[in-house]
């Protein structure tokens, strides 16, 4: 199991557009991808539960990558973060 | 006072439509169009999921079927709403209506109501999108298609509140 902190940098957080983006790589990938706001963690599959967690500007959230390529899958992850949020 | 609640709550109860499960019932009344034709990449591509456009003709939204608000935007301009059977659905007002900060959205609803079909969600000012520069083609997606397989059925053209949009094939 990898994981990263990252801050959101997005004034808007993660609302519907880069949510369906962060969707849309996490199923690109071959680990599974869990994206944890305090308490609260959602598969990075779940769209509605992504959006559900409301994750705003200058909130923390960890970045888990567990099982596959955990090291690309991380790596691409970090990548999406830092290009879309 | 108390008979004027059990009135009102009488009304309410009295308005609760049939949900049909697997059933998508229009949210707003307007005209239906191919998530091609919302003219966006995002919403067009799919990438948020299968499902249509409606250009509103009205300021209204209402509950799609019964089920649980599973999500309410901070900027009001979207919200997501779970059947009991499990159809994850987003309703999302407007391009871009994000960066409008809830200006010219109200919501009637909040996180984990449980609400019926037809109930008032939303209602929006098409003035107000229209000044703020954006389309208001409001994008109905299901979000989770590779739990339920794809929306079926689709009715374009013209439609009301409450007419069938869609069905979802439970599997």
């Amino acid at each position: 199991m990898l994981s990263f902190v990252y801050t959101i940098k997005d004034k808007q957080g993660v609302h519907a557009r880069p949510a369906g983006l962060l969707v849309k790589s996490v199923k690109e990938l071959d680990s599974k991808v869990t994206i944890q706001k305090g308490e609260e963690a959602t598969e990075g599959t779940r769209l509605m539960a992504l959006m559900g967690m409301g994750i705003k500007c200058g909130e923390e959230v960890t970045v888990i990558a567990e099982g596959g390529d955990e090291e690309k899958s991380l790596a691409a992850m970090r990548l999406f973060f830092e290009e879309n949020l | 006072m108390g008979i004027l609640l059990n009135k009102l709550f009488k009304k309410e109860s009295a308005e609760a439509l049939p949900s049909e499960p697997g059933t998508v019932y229009m949210p707003i009344t307007g005209k239906v169009i191919s998530m091609e034709e919302i003219g966006d990449g995002v919403f067009s591509e799919g990438i948020l999921g299968p499902g249509c456009g409606i250009e509103p003709a009205e300021e209204l939204v209402c509950a799609p079927f019964a089920g649980t608000i599973t999500q309410v935007a901070e900027t009001r301009h979207a919200i997501g709403i779970c059947s009991k059977n499990g159809m994850e659905l987003l309703i999302h007002v407007g391009m871009d209506t994000v960066d409008m900060n809830g200006n010219g959205f109200i919501t009637y609803v909040k996180m984990n109501d449980v609400v019926e079909r037809g109930q008032k969600l939303m209602k929006f000012s098409l003035a107000d999108i229209k000044a703020a520069g954006h389309p208001a083609i409001t994008a109905v997606i299901l979000c989770n298609a590779d739990d339920t397989g794809n929306p079926q059925n689709l009715k374009l053209g013209d439609a009301q509140i409450g007419d069938v949009l869609m069905t979802v094939s439970q599997q």
